[in-house]
C-alpha cells in the first residue's frame, strides 16, 4: 500500500514538474473536439540543416598570385551556388541559454565555363573546351544555439553561433579529366577555419497543430527557417605552405530541423 | 531383305550430321498438315554462316564465320548491308522426317504466310518467294538432320518487288542488296516446307530473321569547337527511330599523323657552348597547318625554344620539341613539325578528306526515300558504305557496339589525341541497329589550339596548390602532412578525455 501511494506521488510530482516546462509540451487544443490527449514534446538532442548559398571562393586572396585574379579571369565574379547539409548533436543544454554541441557539414559548388584559347583561333578567342572548379567543402564546428528567447520568452528566434575547422577537397579539371600543368595536378585540400553568425525563425508559431503533429510523428520539435555569415578562411591553417583559397564569405539560407 | 531409300538430292556440300537435340527457339514455328512429313529445327536452331573471303577465285569455298559477325546490339542474328555485300550464306540446321515422295522448299515473305498455297502464287499474285528450290522427292523416313543453304542475297532480293504468279528460284546478284526502299528493318519469315502436288503435306518450321540493309540518314549540322589537343564534335540527332549510334570519322587518325612531325638532327659545333642551331620553319597559319617553325636550341642542354609566333604550347604539342640527350657527338634530334606535310594515312591535311569520301559507296541513286520522320528527302537504297577503306578512319568504335557513340539523341563527342595545329578533317555517320553505317555527313575541317583552362592560369600566375590529395606540405616540415596534425590533434583530446574519466 506504501509502495503504491509512493508511486502515485512520484507521478504526480512528475506531471507536475512537466506541466510547469515550456508550452509546447501540453496541448489543450483538440479541433476535432474528442477526447483531449496530452501532447508531449519528444527529446530534442540533433538538428539538421538543408543549406544554399550564393559562394564565390577567394582563390584571388592568395598573396602568391601577386595580384592576379585567376578565378576572376576565367569565371567571372558572379557566386555560384553551394549545396551543403548540417548535422548537429546538441549535446549538452545550458540553462537559460540554449544547447551547445559539434556539428558536421558537407557541401558541393561547381563552377564551369569555356576555356579561353592562349591566342586568338580562327579569330576566336573561346575554345570548345570547359574548365571547371568543383569544391566539397566540409567543416566541424562547435554550435551554440541560444533558443532561450522561443523557450522562456516565446520570441521564435533563436540566434546561434558556429566556429570550427573547415576543409575542402576540389578539383580543377578540363574536358579531359583533371587539369595539369608543370607537373602538378589541380586535385587538391584546403584546410582552415570556420565561423559563422545566424539566426532561426522558428515556423512553429505558424502553425502549432501541424508543428505537435510534426513532432508526435516525426520527432521533429522545432523548424526553423534560418539566415546566416558564414565566413571560411581556408588559407592552410598554417599547416598548408600554398593551399587553393577556396573558402568564402557569404549569407546562407536554409531550413533546419531539431529533432 | 533391306531397301534402302534413296538419298535426297541435296548439293554435294550440304552437310548431314546426327546433332543431339535441343529445344527450339520460341519465335520458330511449325505448321502441321495430315502429312506425316515433318520439318523441325533443333539443336542448333540458328544458321551458320559461310561468307567468301575478299579476293578469292569465284567459286572458292566459303569460310564459316560463325552464328554471328556483329555485337548483341547490332542485330547479331539478322542480316545487314555487309552479309548481303558478303555474298554470305546462312546454313540452317533443321531435321526432317516422314517424307514420303515430297519435296523441300524453302520461302520467305515479308507479309503473307507462304504455307498458303495462294501466298506462294498458286492462282493469285505470290507475296512468297523461293530462296531454296530445295530437293526433290525426298523420301526420309527417320529423323535426318540436314543443312539447307540459303544465300542472303536470295533472300532479301525479291523484298519490295515481290509479286508473281508461280514464282520461280531466282539467284540474286549484288543488285539485291540495294533492294530495300526504307529506312527501317525489315522482319522477313523463312518458311521451310514439305511441298507434294504444290501444296504443303505435312509440318512446315519457320523461321523469323530480321534484315536492314539501309544504314540511317547523314546527321546534319555537324561542327567543330576546337581545344587543347581535341575536338568536341556536335551534329544535330537524326529524328529515324533507325539510328542505334553514331560513328565519328577523322582523318588522319590520331597517332598517325605520319611524317606531320619529322625528326631532324642537329649537330652543333662541339665548342659551342651557346646556341647554336636554328631549325627554322615557316607557319603560313591560316590553313591550320604548321609550315614550319624556328627552333632555337641550346647545344648544351637540348632545351628549345619556339620563335615562329607560333606559342611554345604550340610547338611542343606539335611535337616540336628538343631535348634529347646530347652526346659525345653532340648531335641529337628534334622533332618538328614538317612543311606541307601529309599524314600517312588519309589525305592528312587537305580539305575536304578524300579518304573519308573515297570509301563510301553511295547507292546507284534509283531511289528516293524519305527518312522516318518523312522531313527530309535522301536519294539512297543503299546501305551506306560498302568498301572498307572510310570504316579505317573511325575514331574509337566501340567494341560493344561498333559505333563510336550509342544512342539516338547523342549529338556531341570529344576526340582526343590530336595535334595541336593539324589539321583533321571529320565527319559523321548514323548507324543504325543492325551495323549499317549510313552516308557520311559534310566533312568539317579545323585544328586543335591551345587553351589556357582555370588551373592552367593560377599556376602560371603562381598558385602553388595541387599535385593530388597526397601531396600534403607542412610549412617548414618535410614529409609533414596536414592530416598528421589532425590525427595527433584528435588523439591527444582522445587521450585527455580518457584520463579525465579515470579521475
Amino acid at each position: 500500500m506504501i509502495a503504491r501511494l509512493s508511486s502515485a506521488a512520484s507521478l504526480g510530482a512528475a506531471v507536475w514538474l512537466l506541466s510547469g516546462t515550456a508550452f509546447a509540451q501540453e496541448a489543450s487544443y483538440d479541433p476535432l473536439g474528442g477526447t483531449k490527449h496530452r501532447y508531449k514534446e519528444s527529446p530534442q538532442n540533433f538538428a539538421a540543416e538543408l543549406r544554399l548559398a550564393p559562394y564565390l571562393p577567394d582563390v584571388d586572396s592568395d598573396p602568391a598570385l601577386h595580384g592576379n585574379t585567376p578565378y576572376k579571369q576565367v569565371f567571372g565574379s558572379s557566386p555560384r551556388l553551394l549545396v551543403s547539409g548540417e548535422f548537429d548533436w546538441q549535446a549538452f543544454r545550458i540553462p537559460h541559454v540554449g544547447t551547445i554541441g559539434p556539428g558536421i557539414g558537407v557541401g558541393y559548388a561547381t563552377m564551369s565555363d569555356p576555356a579561353q584559347f592562349s591566342q586568338p583561333h580562327n579569330g576566336q578567342t573561346t575554345s570548345g573546351e570547359s574548365t571547371t572548379l568543383e569544391i566539397y567543402p566540409f567543416y566541424g564546428v562547435a554550435v551554440l544555439r541560444a533558443d532561450v528567447l522561443w523557450r522562456e520568452i516565446g520570441i521564435p528566434l533563436v540566434p546561434y553561433v558556429k566556429a570550427g575547422i573547415g576543409y575542402a577537397l576540389w578539383r580543377a579539371s578540363n574536358t579531359l579529366g583533371t587539369s595539369s600543368f608543370d607537373g602538378k595536378s589541380g586535385l587538391g585540400h584546403s584546410l582552415g577555419v570556420e565561423f559563422a553568425l545566424g539566426v532561426g525563425l522558428n515556423l512553429n508559431i505558424f502553425d502549432e497543430y501541424a508543428a505537435k503533429n510534426f513532432d508526435e510523428a516525426m520527432g521533429v520539435n522545432g523548424t526553423y527557417l534560418f539566415a546566416e555569415w558564414t565566413h571560411a578562411d581556408l588559407a592552410g591553417l598554417g599547416l598548408q605552405s600554398d593551399p587553393l583559397r577556396v573558402g568564402s564569405t557569404n549569407a546562407t539560407f536554409g531550413l533546419a530541423f531539431e529533432f | 531383305m533391306l531397301i534402302r531409300p534413296p538419298m535426297p538430292r541435296f548439293p554435294r556440300w550440304v552437310v548431314f550430321c546426327a546433332c543431339a537435340c535441343a529445344p527450339a527457339i520460341a519465335s520458330a514455328q511449325t505448321t502441321t498438315t495430315t502429312s506425316g512429313a515433318t520439318i523441325t529445327a533443333s539443336g542448333q536452331v540458328n544458321p551458320e554462316r559461310f561468307i567468301t573471303p575478299m579476293g578469292a577465285a569465284p567459286g572458292s569455298a566459303q569460310v564459316d564465320v560463325g552464328q554471328s559477325t556483329r555485337s548483341q546490339n547490332q542485330n547479331p542474328l539478322g542480316v545487314n548491308f555487309q552479309d548481303c555485300e558478303n555474298d554470305m550464306t546462312l546454313s540452317f540446321p533443321i531435321v526432317v522426317s516422314g517424307f514420303s515422295g515430297q519435296n523441300l522448299q524453302v520461302w520467305a515473305s515479308q507479309t503473307g504466310t507462304c504455307t498458303d498455297a495462294g501466298a506462294r502464287g498458286q492462282g493469285q499474285t505470290s507475296t512468297c518467294w523461293i530462296v531454296y528450290n530445295g530437293s526433290q522427292a525426298i523420301n526420309m523416313q527417320a529423323s535426318q538432320a540436314v543443312n539447307i543453304p540459303i544465300r542472303v542475297r536470295d533472300l532479301v532480293g525479291p523484298v519490295g518487288s515481290v509479286g508473281s504468279t508461280n514464282p520461280v528460284y531466282k539467284a540474286y546478284g549484288e543488285e539485291a542488296c540495294h533492294s530495300q526502299t526504307s529506312f527501317p528493318a525489315v522482319s522477313l519469315t523463312i518458311y521451310f516446307l514439305p511441298i507434294l502436288n504444290a501444296t504443303v503435306s505435312g509440318t512446315s518450321y519457320s523461321y523469323p530473321i530480321s534484315t536492314d540493309l539501309v544504314g540511317p540518314a547523314a546527321p546534319n549540322g555537324v561542327s567543330i569547337k576546337d581545344g587543347d589537343t581535341l575536338f568536341v564534335v556536335n551534329w544535330t540527332p537524326n529524328t529515324d527511330t533507325d539510328t542505334a549510334g553514331y560513328d565519328i570519322f577523322i582523318d588522319p587518325v590520331p597517332g598517325q599523323e605520319g611524317n606531320a612531325v619529322t625528326t631532324r638532327t642537329v649537330c652543333p659545333e662541339a665548342s659551342t657552348p651557346t646556341p647554336a642551331v636554328d631549325a627554322s620553319v615557316v607557319d603560313s597559319g591560316d590553313d591550320g597547318s604548321i609550315d614550319a617553325m624556328t627552333a632555337t636550341v641550346d647545344a648544351m642542354t637540348g632545351d628549345a625554344t619556339t620563335a615562329d609566333g607560333a606559342t611554345a604550347d604550340d610547338a611542343s604539342a606539335d611535337g616540336a620539341t628538343a631535348g634529347a640527350p646530347i652526346g659525345d657527338a653532340a648531335c641529337y634530334p628534334i622533332n618538328v613539325a614538317t612543311p606541307g606535310a601529309t599524314s600517312t594515312t588519309g589525305s592528312g591535311s587537305q580539305c575536304p578528306s578524300t579518304a573519308l569520301a573515297g570509301g563510301f559507296t553511295v547507292d546507284g541513286g534509283e531511289t528516293t526515300i524519305l527518312d522516318d520522320a518523312g522531313d527530309a528527302a535522301v536519294v539512297s537504297g543503299s546501305g551506306g558504305i560498302s568498301t572498307g577503306t572510310i570504316l579505317n578512319y573511325i575514331y574509337k568504335a566501340d567494341p560493344a557496339t561498333g559505333s563510336t557513340v550509342s544512342g539516338l539523341t547523342n549529338q556531341t563527342y570529344t576526340i582526343e589525341g590530336l595535334l595541336n595545329g593539324r589539321t583533321y578533317t571529320v565527319a559523321v555517320a548514323a548507324v543504325d541497329g543492325s551495323g549499317n553505317v549510313g552516308p557520311p555527313s559534310l566533312q568539317q575541317c579545323d585544328y586543335p589550339a591551345p587553351v589556357d583552362d582555370f588551373w592552367k592560369i593560377y599556376r602560371r600566375d603562381g598558385g602553388g596548390a595541387g599535385g593530388g590529395l597526397c601531396a600534403l606540405e607542412a610549412v617548414g616540415s618535410r614529409g609533414g602532412s596536414t592530416l598528421t596534425y589532425l590525427s595527433v590533434g584528435a588523439a591527444a583530446v582522445a587521450f585527455g578525455r580518457r584520463r579525465k574519466r579515470k579521475r
